[in-house]
């Protein structure tokens, strides 16, 4: 793997990326991020809206979450995330099968987040943080369960663009499905970058 | 530098951040420091997943201020509702509604 892409070249991207006005990937796919960005938005206001009007719940709010589970799952979305960036980098340099490797990759570490979260949920009706509890409670669920649909929407993306890849679907001319998929995916990481801090850190 | 050597730098950057993350949020202690600690590190681990992931450096501005419009309204947004959280709860009360 690592002796196919020595050719790497210096860091000055691609020449046909570098057009002022290049869309990654799709138009489609950005209105679907932009919307997913636009929804989290206001799901983060939502949730400073209750952090000032409830200050003592959510100072005490992040001892109540498991703090593993949490940085569990960011470094499942960054190392997803990286092997997604090389498959693309791979298929830019025209290595189709390299880049399958790294889709690979990416899935059997990205199926992780959906088992560590179920876990996390366990751990968390066994300490007595549930949906109904107080408003902290409440806003933890309703953010991380709406990314975790987020996820698993890129879990079945991640499978098509896998299938494409196997099948030749994309090479390093013309991939720009794999681009879309991989904005989304980035995207969705970031969300729950955003999102880490605010449950588990944030005192 | 390569793509390669620069997107496995970020990797590990971004992994080191987390785990700064991650210990502050076991052992510190309320306070603005470490409040805007975690929002600094949380504004650079999202513009190193805009910029080294995503690649939206060459892409359309429009993208790509947006983008970043959003990495930066979290980390904003912590360090905004503890310098005035009071006076924001005073305008925003749920009470109201």
């Amino acid at each position: 793997m690592e002796q196919a892409e020595t050719s790497d070249k210096p860091a000055s991207r691609d020449v046909d990326m570098v057009a002022s006005q290049r869309i990654p990937g799709n138009r489609a796919i950005w209105v679907g991020i932009f919307a997913e960005l636009v929804e989290f938005t206001l799901m983060f206001l939502v949730y400073f809206i209750a952090r000032v009007n409830h200050p003592q719940v959510f100072h005490a709010g992040p001892e109540k979450l498991s703090l593993l589970a949490g940085t569990a799952n960011t470094a499942v979305m960054l190392t997803s995330s990286y092997f997604v960036a090389r498959a693309v980098l791979a298929m830019r340099k025209d290595h189709p099968d390299i880049s399958l490797h790294w889709l690979i990759a990416a899935f059997i570490t990205a199926i992780a987040y959906p088992i560590v979260k179920t876990l996390e949920i366990r751990w968390n009706l066994d300490h007595g943080v549930s949906g109904d509890g107080d408003v902290f409670q409440m806003t933890y669920y309703y953010l991380t369960f709406n990314h975790l649909v987020h996820v698993s929407w890129g879990l079945l993306g991640m499978l098509w663009i896998m299938l494409r890849t196997g099948f030749g679907g994309y090479s390093a001319q013309d991939h720009h499905g794999m681009i879309a998929f991989a904005s989304y995916w980035h995207a969705t990481d970031l969300i729950w970058l955003m999102i880490f801090p605010l449950f588990y850190v944030l005192p | 530098m390569t793509n390669k050597k620069r997107l496995n730098l970020s990797w590990v950057f971004l992994m080191v951040l987390t785990l700064s993350g991650a210990l502050m949020g076991e052992y510190a202690h309320p306070g603005f420091w470490i409040t805007l600690s975690i929002a600094f590190i949380t504004a650079i681990k999202g513009r190193l997943i805009i910029d080294e992931f995503m690649q939206l450096g060459d892409a359309s501005p429009a993208i790509r201020r947006t983008v970043r419009l959003f990495g930066l309204l979290v980390p904003s947004l912590i360090i905004l509702t503890w310098m005035f959280g009071p006076e924001l709860a005073r305008w925003i009360s749920l009470a109201t509604f």
